[in-house]
């Protein structure tokens, strides 16, 4: 049995994934959480799992965890069988979930200590991560107050705390900064890029598409317990479409004048804004180029222009266009 | 699974022991974070003691015990040990509600030791409240003519006890679907006694009764404990008694260990 993460990091083989999972199916009852579910990630990446509410992200991670046995499929986690060797696979993992698994009977200190320990780490080993996990996520003083007496986001980072003690290979961190406020969030990402900086695996469920895009190196979308999309961040964004062009038109006249002038590039997209919307079909210097030939176009038809904004697709259009729901209208993203 | 080197073995077994004593200290640590626990062990002796010595103390008559609170206090002293294992039934299932026992499945730690660390807890507790009975039966007139070599046998008994009745109280609080479920099961633990030779002599009981009182493990765990604070031989008392509750222990843990693993992950549902 490994006695420290360093043991554990080695793989079978060099070239087989971090996480390995085929095939997985889970049903409670008559629903399926999840249906035919595959993944891989490499070992020292993120991987974000992403999706709205009961999509099967908790039951994907409970399953890789060795918390929940699958129906169908296998999974394979730092080179072990999750089903088979469901030991091994422990000694290598750490999970922060959103069940917020911390003993609120406790103080922060003595659940580090406890959690070191039953880790099976050497007492000074336990003493030196515990204070540096406390200087880390700033826990230091809450002292001797019973974990039930703290904050949601302190529970939240002591939880993440008590899943490093053993500095695992590979991290589940099941909807991380749920509920945090934005400068705590923003510590967490920093934590977690010098986790992954340093060769952790991390696969994380989020409904933030901010998020998956600040963090993760592949997006796996999920919805009603399928695999609806896979890629890098920016490969989902091609998939959403093109850049956008935005004009806003100082009178209606104008707006007639933009639309002769563009032809059928403009679109108008909100009469009584005055929005004219070009989509750009290239990118890099090629999309440069365009934009040059969509303003020189609309300068020469002398089309007043009140404002103007250039929107990159983002994991929202994504999200937006596989789940099947219509963006609302000036969602995040449109402003100027 | 590939075979284990000679020293990973002993290093597991010392692993073991150590998942043992942190889960102990864990639960330790609760009462000093829930003092109220212990209001529980101490009040309830206390009142018993005075409930049995001036309400029934007048009514019984024991025979040849001489003083009813003589007779009543070994009883007492079981029903105390019975009124403290109620606190692990509510941390045991407590615990299997909270999130914190995924973590500890998680972990590559000897998994029963999430049960019995509230079981060493509970010793503690237990004597805790074997000290708080005995003074207050002393301030009500209890004069026990054990000497050192009864009391040194009387105190491993009351262990003993305890920890199999804490160990039952364990496997309650592991059935239960909430903690107040877990709780009103645990009267499981407390009715044998009041059917048993500890409040009342069972000379006095219908003769079908006495069959059931005189042979459950509890009269013998009290004739006993009477028999060694009277200074009197406890006989076959004795042996029935490690006999019987050897056996609860070790069936109680095995139950207790299976139900657990096999609660843990019925309980293990996500969305």
């Amino acid at each position: 049995m490994g006695t420290s993460g360093a043991v554990g990091a080695r793989l079978h083989d060099g070239n087989e994934p971090a996480i390995a999972a085929a095939g997985l199916t889970k049903r409670y009852g008559k629903t399926a959480a999840l249906c035919d579910v595959s993944l891989q990630a490499r070992a020292g990446t993120v991987t974000a799992l992403l999706g709205p509410n009961g999509a099967g992200k908790t039951t994907m991670v409970r399953i890789l965890a060795t918390l929940l046995r699958p129906d169908a499929g296998t999974a394979r986690v730092g080179g072990y069988d999750v089903a088979r060797e469901p030991e091994r696979v422990r000694a290598r993992i750490g999970l922060a979930g959103q069940s917020l698994s911390v003993d609120g009977k406790l103080s922060g200190p003595e659940n580090l200590a406890m959690f070191g320990r039953l880790h099976r780490l050497a007492w000074p080993v336990v003493r030196e991560r515990s204070a540096r996990l406390l200087e880390v996520f700033d826990l230091g003083g809450a002292g001797k107050k019973a974990v039930k007496a703290y904050s949601g986001g302190m529970r939240r980072k002591l939880d993440l705390a008590l899943s490093l003690m053993a500095e695992p290979p590979i991290l589940f961190l099941d909807e991380p900064t749920a509920g945090l406020d934005p400068a705590s969030r923003h510590a967490l990402w920093d934590i977690i890029r010098g986790l992954v900086g340093r060769g952790t695996t991390v696969l994380l469920t989020t409904q933030y598409l901010e998020e998956a895009d600040a963090l993760a190196g592949s997006v796996v979308f999920i919805e009603a317990g399928r695999v609806v999309a896979a890629g890098t961040p920016a490969e989902l964004k091609a998939r959403a479409g093109q850049a956008q062009f935005d004009l806003i038109a100082a009178t209606d006249a104008d707006v007639i004048r933009l639309t002769a002038a563009l032809g059928t590039l403009a679109v108008v997209t909100d009469q009584a804004r005055r929005a004219v919307r070009v989509a750009v079909q290239g990118s890099g210097l090629e999309g440069i180029r365009e934009l040059n030939v969509i303003t020189g176009a609309a300068a020469a038809a002398g089309a007043g222009i009140e404002r103007f904004s250039l929107r990159e697709p983002d994991l929202d259009d994504v999200y937006f266009q596989l789940t099947g729901h219509a963006r609302p209208p000036g969602a995040a993203g449109d402003a100027a | 699974m590939t075979a284990v080197p000679a020293g990973t073995r002993c290093r597991s077994a010392a692993w073991g022991a150590s998942d043992y004593w942190e889960m102990a200290k864990r639960s330790l640590r609760h009462i000093r974070h829930d003092p109220e626990q212990l209001v529980n062990v101490t009040l309830q002796p206390v009142l018993i003691v005075v409930l049995a010595d001036f309400l029934f103390g007048g009514a019984i008559n024991t025979g040849t015990h001489g003083s009813y609170i003589n007779f009543v206090m070994p009883g007492i002293l079981v029903v105390a040990a019975a009124f403290a294992a109620v606190t692990t039934t509510i941390s045991v299932a407590a615990d299997m509600l909270e999130g914190v026992i995924d973590r500890f499945r998680t972990l590559p730690m000897a998994k029963s030791a999430v049960i019995t660390g509230h079981v060493i807890a509970d010793l503690a507790r237990g004597l805790v409240g074997l000290a708080v009975a005995i003074a207050a039966g002393y301030a009500v007139g209890f004069r026990p003519a054990a000497g050192i070599g009864g009391w040194a046998m009387a105190v491993p008994v009351f262990l003993l006890v305890t920890l199999a009745l804490s160990l039952l109280a364990a496997l309650i609080g592991l059935l239960g679907k909430s903690v107040e479920v877990a709780q009103q099961l645990a009267a499981i633990i407390i009715i044998p006694i009041f059917f048993s030779s500890a409040l009342v002599p069972a000379g006095t009981m219908p003769p079908w009764l006495r069959v059931v009182t005189a042979n459950q493990p509890v009269t013998q765990a009290v004739d006993t404990l009477r028999a060694l604070l009277l200074n009197q031989p406890p006989g076959s008392h004795l042996w029935l008694t490690l006999t019987e509750f050897g056996g609860i222990i070790v069936v109680a843990f095995t139950l207790a260990t299976i139900l657990f693993k096999r609660t843990a992950n019925a309980l293990a549902v996500g969305g």
